[in-house]
């Protein structure tokens, strides 16, 4: 490539770098660029060029330019080293362009892009500091500064601003005395409660040991009896039936050893086991002390603990924890074997003491049994009750036969609507409301002389004349309508655009002459993809529009001489008619 | 450069005019030195406000920092080539018996000898260390923030501090006795930066924040000799100088330095211009200087490359350092490698090299590397 520049290709150049920097910043064409970099070669007379031009378009209001700008800087900067020289030698000036190092130097809008940039020239930076810091000291001094001076974190790809590490750190330090406070109050906590915890689970444990006495003493057993429902193990079967079972398999089988492809799942069905303690005259004052204990453990210290332990995990204070959670074990063991026992209590021995808990018990229990009973007879039998002649209480009653008692609810609620709702005396209609061959009903004849005499006539008229509504006379029933009618005395009265008024009675107001039609979705321009976004539109904010408005120049001033005007005449209103005050305000 | 060789053995050339040529090759091709660096340690953030190397071996380096700490490096020295490690031989920090409470803004050794350095700040107190037990020997407080001040190299009986603190007032006063000589009331707004000329004791130049550059006869401190003015109006016979309005900049005037041996004077305006003055017309010479720009509030320490022809000067402007031609303003070289606004430059007559300290704490040395390797070759 020969040294002079060449008007017709530094044109070109130009025109390139001019259409690859007016582009929506994501869409580079790399063909353009590599052109670009065939284009100038190894001449350093056209990446002078380049880079002058590229340092221009640097300046431009628009972050978008300034990002493909520096787009096309880079590829150049890891192609050429007279390039990468020129550059060096103006870091300054292309960071404060293209970072947020400069406070004083905002990038331009938009913002995401300016931020984009930002990123990507520091990760630039970092990556030619890798490849070519050895060569160039002034990219190292570059990187340094940036380093230590304007806290670059080049991992995140940042500018930490001082400030906010700062407030960050105080931050730390201020939960972290907190934390300390925190873990002082518990500890303090923890030792005020913790022989009280220890004792309470002491004393119902020791409960629970006379009256669930281990294998140990076995000789007290006479008083437990356990009833364990069944404890089944379910082998599926089926799985190795289907499967096939070969030789290898069989021979293995008959040493007792399975081969790999055999499983065999054991599900345990998860059933409690309780045990069922009565309660007599021995053991009753046990009982009513474990009971104390218990509810004391449960509802009030069982929460304590779990706390101690959530706080303590959020502390992370290793010793403490470990006693914490060493209590809330103990404490949930012991609430665990409380939990399976049932206490019976000797029914006749309390009937006895207490005549009147013990009555109303049984009436209760009399009264379920009994209560079930008919509910499986009728549902059984499907017999509806014929109790009442009322039709609400009719339908109500088959409904709770219907659906038993799991519909108690919803019955409960149809009942309050049926009550509110408007109720009609039995009627005709209501009489024939089943009956399917309804015959036509007969109004008899009535003759002059009525039914005094007998006649021929009347004899042979005894059918009677049928009703012309027929019979559908009997199964309607016609019911007046209460409210009042109010006829629409008004007119819509809209101007039209004929010069008449809307002449429509509508009773609620209609939408006023408008043409309803719904009016058809214009078409959106397609936005160029390619093209730059519009800063200008961004600006272009309602308070933007309105600021220009009211600090116009014309309208400040408007508005101050009518301010001025108004003073003036409070002024003169208040003191004109004093003779010092007139000069000066006249 | 060959051919240059050829006419000084001829004779036709002087031999200090191939000494110029190579120096002004050197400082045109200064850049960052690959051979030589300052490790910086914890106070990597701190900015470095004022350096200055020793004026005897080109040994050490004084570097006083914006949170009150004095720091001295080693820089090796002038048989020192190739790669060197500076390693900082001392710190006195904030915290420290003797240590400065705020920002040291100006530190200087003796002219003549290594054995004093002064140091002083915002903390209204100049400071007088012995080198060799690295201890404050003397403290002396003033009334106002000191921006900077200077020791006469020319006065080699008594040396003469001038202070130029806020407040508008430079005090002279002499080193070995401690005792105030004089105090120059004309500026009316802080004094920012002051400079003795190197051959005539008794002059002394100060820039201050009223625009105006003064140059002083401290034999009369009554009134100043002159107040330049960069429209180049003639000053009326028997006026009295200080009080006309002339101004050297629009903007505050944050650091003067002598030139060609206090024939010629230099000044930096925050008005973004660099103005050479003629110190015994006082006119205006014209000269432009391109591409400063000047935003501190404080002094800028600027240095030129000394006895050679032509003389260069180093001027910090933000985060670049520009070099320049003084007579034709020409832009020589333009050190970029800074990340933050310079405060100080310091060139070494003895290694030929540049320092530079810069607000994020850093302190580079320039220099030209291919030299270094060709030296390193023979």
């Amino acid at each position: 490539m020969s040294d002079i520049l060449d008007e017709n290709v530094s044109k070109s150049v130009a025109k390139i770098i001019y259409e690859l920097t007016n582009k929506n910043f994501k869409m580079i064409n790399d063909n353009a660029l590599q052109n670009l970099l065939c284009i100038c070669g190894d001449s350093d007379t056209y990446s002078e060029r380049v880079y002058h031009l590229l340092a221009d378009y640097l300046k431009k209001p628009h972050a978008e330019i300034r990002y493909n700008a520096f787009y096309i800087l880079n590829t150049f900067f890891r192609k050429y080293s007279h390039f990468r020289q020129l550059v060096v030698e103006d870091l300054k000036y292309i960071l404060d362009l293209t970072t947020n190092i400069n406070y004083n130097i905002n990038l331009p809008p938009p913002k995401n892009v300016a931020n984009e940039l930002n990123r990507f020239s520091l990760k630039s930076i970092k990556e030619w500091m890798e490849l070519f810091g050895f060569s160039y000291k002034k990219l190292n001094l570059c990187y340094e500064f940036l380093l230590r001076k304007k806290n670059v974190n080049f991992e995140k790809l940042n500018i930490e601003d001082r400030v906010s590490k700062l407030r960050k750190q105080e931050e730390e330090e201020k939960k972290k005395k907190m934390n300390a406070k925190k873990l002082k109050l518990i500890k303090n906590e923890m030792e005020e409660l913790k022989p009280e915890i220890e004792n309470m689970t002491k004393s119902l444990e020791s409960c629970l040991d006379i009256l669930i006495p281990r294998p140990e003493n076995f000789f007290i057993n006479d008083f437990i009896e356990e009833y364990k429902t069944g404890e089944q193990y379910d082998i599926p079967n089926g799985e190795y039936l289907n499967s096939e079972i070969n030789e290898n398999a069989i021979a293995f089988r008959e040493v007792g050893i399975l081969k790999g492809n055999f499983s065999i799942n054991i599900s345990l069905p998860e059933k409690k086991t309780y045990i069922k303690i009565k309660e007599t005259d021995e053991n009753s004052v046990i009982i009513e002390n474990a009971k104390d204990y218990y509810k004391l453990l449960r509802k009030k210290y069982l929460d304590i603990v779990k706390n101690w332990v959530k706080n303590l995990i959020m502390l992370s204070d290793p010793e403490e924890l470990k006693q914490a959670i060493m209590m809330k074990s103990n404490i949930e063991n012991l609430m665990k074997k409380y939990d399976n026992l049932i206490f019976e209590k000797e029914k006749i021995l309390l009937k006895k003491q207490d005549i009147s808990d013990s009555d109303s018990d049984l009436e209760e229990v009399i009264q379920d049994s009994v209560n079930v009973d008919e509910e499986i007879i009728a549902n059984l039998i499907g017999i509806t009750s014929e109790t009442s002649s009322d039709v609400v209480s009719n339908y109500n009653n088959d409904d709770c036969i219907e659906n038993g008692t799991e519909n108690k609810q919803i019955n409960n609620r149809k009942k309050k609507l049926l009550e509110i709702a408007p109720k009609l005396p039995f009627d005709v209609d209501l009489y024939h409301w089943e009956d399917e061959n309804l015959q036509t009903p007969v109004l008899l004849p009535v003759t002059a002389e009525g039914r005094q005499f007998w006649s021929v006539s009347s004899l042979e008229d005894t059918d009677g004349i049928p009703i012309p509504e027929g019979a559908a006379s009997l199964r309607t029933r016609i019911i007046e309508y209460t409210g009042k009618f109010e006829p629409v005395k008004w007119r819509c009265r809209f101007p039209l655009s004929n010069g008449k008024l809307c002449p429509r009675q509508d009773r609620y107001k209609s939408a006023t002459g408008i043409d309803l039609k719904f009016p058809e979705r214009k078409k959106r321009k397609k936005t160029d993809e390619c093209s730059l976004t519009n800063i200008k539109k961004e600006q272009n904010t309602v308070y933007r529009r309105l600021e220009k408005k009211l600090f116009k120049k014309s309208t400040v001033k408007k508005v101050a001489q009518t301010l001025d005007k108004l003073d003036g005449k409070r002024f003169r209103d208040k003191f004109g008619d004093q003779f010092q005050y007139v000069h000066e305000t006249v | 450069m060959l051919k240059l060789l050829d006419n000084v053995k001829s004779g036709i050339k002087k031999p200090s005019a191939f000494v110029n040529a190579a120096i002004a090759t050197h400082i045109a091709n200064l850049d960052v030195s690959s051979y030589k660096r300052i490790i910086p340690d914890d106070t990597f953030t701190v900015s470095i406000q004022n350096l200055q190397g020793d004026n005897c071996e080109g040994k050490f380096l004084l570097s006083g920092c914006a949170d009150g700490s004095v720091l001295l490096h080693s820089i090796g020295g002038s048989c020192n080539f190739g790669k060197f490690k500076c390693k900082r031989l001392w710190k006195c920090g904030k915290h420290d018996k003797n240590g400065h409470r705020y920002s040291v803004e100006c530190v200087r050794w003796f002219p003549t000898d290594n054995g004093i350095f002064v140091t002083a700040g915002f903390d209204k107190k100049l400071k007088i260390w012995d080198t060799s037990h690295l201890q404050c020997v003397e403290t002396l407080s003033f009334d106002g923030k000191i921006y900077n001040f200077d020791l006469s190299p020319a006065r080699t009986k008594n040396c003469t501090v001038a202070v130029c603190s806020s407040r508008g007032i430079v005090s002279v006063f002499e080193l070995q006795s401690g005792t105030n000589v004089h105090t120059l009331k004309q500026h009316v707004g802080d004094v920012l930066s002051c400079n003795w000329s190197p051959f005539e004791e008794h002059i002394l130049a100060t820039g201050s924040s009223d625009n105006k550059v003064l140059l002083w006869d401290i034999r009369s401190s009554k009134n100043c000799l002159m107040s330049f003015n960069r429209c180049n109006t003639i000053q009326t016979v028997g006026e009295n100088p200080c009080m006309n309005n002339f101004t050297a900049h629009t903007g505050s005037v944050n650091a003067v330095k002598f030139v060609r041996g206090g024939l010629k004077l230099i000044s930096c305006g925050t008005d973004n211009i660099i103005r050479l003055w003629d110190t015994l017309s006082g006119k205006n010479e014209l000269v432009h200087y391109e591409g400063f720009f000047n935003s501190s509030k404080k002094s800028i320490g600027i240095d030129i490359s000394g006895e050679t022809y032509p003389e260069f000067v180093f001027i910090p402007s933000n985060n670049i350092i520009n070099v320049y031609e003084i007579n034709s303003g020409k832009l020589v070289n333009v050190l970029k490698g800074h990340f933050d606004n310079v405060n100080c430059t310091y060139y070494s007559h003895f290694q030929h090299e540049l320092y530079s300290g810069c607000t994020d704490g850093l302190t580079l040395i320039w220099c030209d590397d291919g030299d270094i390797s060709r030296c390193m070759w023979t």
